[in-house]
Order: structure tokens, then sequence, then C-alpha cells
């Protein structure tokens, strides 16, 4: 492990010589990401200093489930990354089926993955139309987030609600696929794949897209270790590691497909992971649909959810979701509450510590989409 | 890299993209009128409570509690005693619809399928305290919309 990097601060700069300015980005949105503030001390229209402010979206979810049961804590976890609940879903299940030493049915592993991998597309489209809106191209937003609406429309089919499908309890799942689903599903995924190739014409190939973007907020690969970058972020860096393929969960694999690379690690280069990343989305869900068990039970039968008691343990567990490697550590101590939770969101390391490191010499207009193409959402990384 | 540097040069790649956001702008619309205009939604939606009767009109709620039990954001109240005739019911059954997640843990929870969520998400109040929905608001929309919720149970139950 390369740990290398220079930590050492920014210098300070003298206000007060009259060269400085400092100005506040956010906290309401700074590029479509949520709550979050970057205090930038500007020399002209270049940053020379950047100091990222967290706390405006803080909800104390870790503390508030050590007062609640099980069972009660499960629509909780959810709410804690808005666009992708799922993957908190899935991670606090498995969690508790860890712990508790639940065996889940082989119906249900196909369907929480087909659900996940719905989720992540969901995700990724909502911060393509992002990201195409931080570099000024707001119309390919309302394409995209069109798109997700259809995929929403899955999840309602699917789970019963859009956002906050409370799908993935522990023991399976809560609902089989309803009839007719797979066709529906297939539909939307042609029609996604074609929006991803007009995206590819209008952003990607864009001539002022690839100029702003091109050598914008390069990650060292020194940088990548030191600070904990993973994911597509990660990736863009040039290292092949994927926690879908490195520890493989649920059913990734029996599924095909490979891990992308790039080896730019700026702007562009992340988006261009992400956006391959997109397809394969489109042919994992695919390859899921045709293999997956049509028939069996989808839930184990837990013990009385209302007085459910877990064995003394620890466990940690963690999934790969958009935006890198995201882990539960779950304590518990043998009575029906649990006794710790922390969550390991990658946003924390992304939003703040690298956000700071990398917006150091860019233009002040570049900012949003600097930020965007770290992919962050603050709600996750203060909890 | 010659054709790409082209490209760029004279715009193509713009003005290719231009024309997808052209034919954009001439072909049908994805807006979806909403008042006007709905799109389904599905059986399993969660939406606004309902307390259902029995085919003779008996309620089915025999004040087991699983559901004020279970509720994640503690949003049931549940008060009950044994009726003239012997039979356990409730005397107070209150949702506050304020506090409610819609998770669907009451319906999952209940015994004889007695709380249910409705497919109706589109609903106002106008006075404080409205929002909180008691028993005859519960069973009245039960009644309402009893056709609805037997079939949307009946295409769920080949799963159940």
């Amino acid at each position: 492990m390369n740990l290398t990097h220079d930590f050492s601060p920014t210098p300070e700069v003298d206000l007060a010589s009259g060269k400085y300015v400092k100005i506040w980005h956010g906290p309401q949105h700074p590029g479509i990401t949520g709550n979050m503030s970057l205090e930038l001390t500007l020399c002209g229209d270049e940053i020379v200093n950047c100091k990222t402010h967290v706390g405006y979206l803080h909800r104390g979810f870790e503390k508030l489930m050590e007062r609640r049961t099980y069972i009660q804590n499960f629509p909780l976890v959810c709410r804690i990354a808005v666009p992708e609940p799922t993957f908190n879903e899935y991670l606090y299940s498995a969690g508790i089926e860890d712990l508790a030493g639940i065996e889940v049915p082989e119906l249900a592993k196909w369907l929480r993955c087909l659900n996940l991998e719905l989720m992540r597309l969901g995700s990724f489209l909502m911060w393509l139309g992002g990201a195409s809106g931080a570099f000024g191209m707001s119309t390919v937003y309302q394409w995209t987030v069109t798109h997700r609406d259809y995929i929403l429309d899955l999840f309602e089919e699917m789970t019963g609600a859009r956002i906050y499908h409370m799908y993935i309890s522990p023991g399976g799942v809560r609902a089989p696929l309803p009839d007719g689903f797979k066709d529906r599903c297939l539909m939307v995924m042609k029609k996604v794949e074609k929006l991803l190739y007009e995206v590819e014409t209008t952003v990607l190939n864009n001539a002022v897209f690839k100029k702003r973007a091109i050598g914008l907020g390069v990650i060292s690969s020194d940088m990548v270790d030191a600070y904990g970058v993973t994911g597509p972020n990660q990736r863009a860096a040039g290292y092949a590691r994927d926690t879908r393929k490195d520890s493989p969960y649920l059913v990734y694999e029996q599924l095909d497909f490979d891990v992308i690379t790039a080896t730019g690690s700026d702007a562009f280069d992340r988006t261009i992971v992400r956006y391959q990343e997109m397809h394969q989305c489109v042919s994992l869900i695919r390859q899921m649909l045709d293999r997956m068990p049509t028939d069996g039970a989808f839930h184990t039968p837990t013990p009385n959810v209302l007085h459910w008691k877990i064995p003394a343990g620890e466990t940690y567990v963690k999934a790969e979701c958009t935006r890198g490697e995201y882990g539960y550590y779950i304590e518990t101590d043998g009575s029906e509450y649990v006794r710790r939770v922390h969550i390991r969101g990658p946003s924390y390391t992304h939003a703040i510590a690298v956000m700071e490191k990398l917006v150091i010499g860019a233009n002040i207009a570049d900012v949003a989409g600097l930020m965007v193409s770290l992919h962050t959402y603050p709600p996750e990384i203060e909890r | 890299m010659i054709k790409q540097y082209l490209g760029s040069l004279f715009l193509i790649e713009l003005l290719k993209g231009l024309k997808l956001t052209g034919k954009y702008f001439f072909a049908k619309k994805f807006t979806i009128m909403y008042p006007e205009e709905k799109t389904p939604i599905s059986n399993r939606f969660r939406g606004r409570h309902a307390l259902r009767r029995y085919p003779n009109g008996e309620e089915r709620c025999i004040a087991c509690k699983l559901c004020e039990a279970v509720c994640p954001a503690l949003a049931i109240t549940i008060e009950a005693e044994p009726r003239d005739d012997g039979t356990r019911r409730t005397t107070k059954y209150e949702i506050d619809l304020f506090k409610c997640i819609f998770c669907g843990f009451c319906e999952e929870s209940c015994p004889v399928d007695s709380i249910v969520e409705t497919n109706i998400f589109e609903y106002h109040y106008e006075q404080r305290g409205e929002q909180i929905m008691d028993k005859t608001k519960l069973l009245q929309f039960g009644d309402d919309y009893e056709a609805q919720l037997a079939q949307d149970r009946t295409l769920d139950a080949q799963y159940r």
C-alpha cells in the first residue's frame, strides 16, 4: 500500500492583502448534490484554498438505532442515502442475518440483487443528469430523470413504493415479482439503453464538455489508498477493484461482468467509467431476469420481530454501491436492541478530504462539475 | 485523431447534439398532465390506511395490537375492551398520518387482514387535527374502497 502522500495543509493566505476573496459555495446544493458548503478562497477566479463544511443534514441515525427494535430500525436505515436506499436496506438486513444466523432463500438473493442493480441504474441516471446539468446541459437532466422515473415505476410495481421501498427485510424480501414484470422491465431497459446512446452523442462527445472535464480534478494514484478512495473514482484512476468481484455477495459470482477501469482519473474519465457501468447495469439486469428462479420461498421465517433477541456479536458487511464501498458495522449484546451501528459511506472521504485537495487550482465555474464528478451525497456523509 | 480534431474544430459534434435535442423538441412529450391524466398504480402501493370488515358487516379488527407494537413511527394508538357479546374489540383506533411513514408493517403484521393500505395518495386536511384518522373514518374508507382492496389482495394472494 502506497501511503507516501503529502497530507500537509495548504498554506494560509493573507486575506488583508486585498488580493484574495473568500466566498461560500453552498449550503444550498453546491452542484445538485445536497446540503453542504465549501468555503473557498479565491484569487481572481482561481481557487487557492478550500474548506468543506458539513453538518447541515445530521439526523443522528446511528444513535437513534440504539433505542429501537431491530424491525423498527429497518425503515430508518433507508433514509440514510436518499437516492439509493436499497443498499442501506440490504446491508442492514445482511448484517442482522449474519449475526442471527439466518440463511436467505435462493430466490430472495436474486430478487435482492435485481433490486440493487435497478437502484444502481436509477441512481446513476440521476447522477448523469446532474453531471450534465453542472456542465451547462440541463436538457439531458430532463431526459435522464424521466427515465429514472420509469425505473421508479418498476419499483412501485415490485415493492409498493417508489423511493423508500423497504423491500429487502431481514430474512429475505417482502414480495416476489408480480406477473409480467420481466417484460416491462426489459422494455424499460431498452428505453434506457437508447437514452444512454443519445447521452453519448449529446454530452460525452460534446466539445464543450470535453474541454471542461478533461484534466479537471485529477486524483493521483498515491491519493487513492491514502484517502480511501473507492468505487468508480478509484477505478477511473486505474485500480481494478470492485467489491462485487473481490468479495462477491448475493449472486454476483454467477453473473458475467468485468471491472471497468480508465486511466485518466479526471472528471471526464470518471464520467466515462460511470457511463460504461450503466451499460453494465443494463446487461446485469438482463442476465438476472433470464436466469432468475421463478418460484420458491422468498422469505425465511424469522423469530417474532417484536421480541427478537440477537446473540451478542459483531459484524462488518460491505457492498459496492454506486459511489464506492458501503459498509455496516453492527454490534449486538444479546438484547432486543442493537448496541452500536456504524455506517461507512464512501461520500465521507470523497466529499470532504478529497474534494478539499482537488478543488485547489480549479476555476470557480468548475466547482459544481468537479463535485458532481466525485458523485457524493451529503445525507450519507453525516447520517 | 485528426477526425476528432476536425469534428471539434467545425463544431460537428456540437451540431450532432443540437440535432438530437432539436428532434426531442418536436417529439412526443414525456410529460403526464397530472390531475387530468394519471399513471397506473401498482396493487402493492402503500397509501392511506383503511380498516376492513367481513362480508357480514362485522369489523375484522380483534384488537391484538400487533400493528401498534410493530409500528416504527409509533403512529398507531389502540384502546380495547370486551364488547357486550364477549368479543374483544377496539374502542379507539387512531393513526396519525403525519407520523406514518407508509412502511406497510401494520398490514403485514395483521392476522385478520383488517388494517390495510389503500392506493389513495391524494388527500388533504383543512383543520388542525384532521390528520388523526379515528376508527369511524378508517372503517368508512374501508367500506368505500372495499372492491379495490379485495381485488388488490386477490392479485397478490397467489404469492403469499
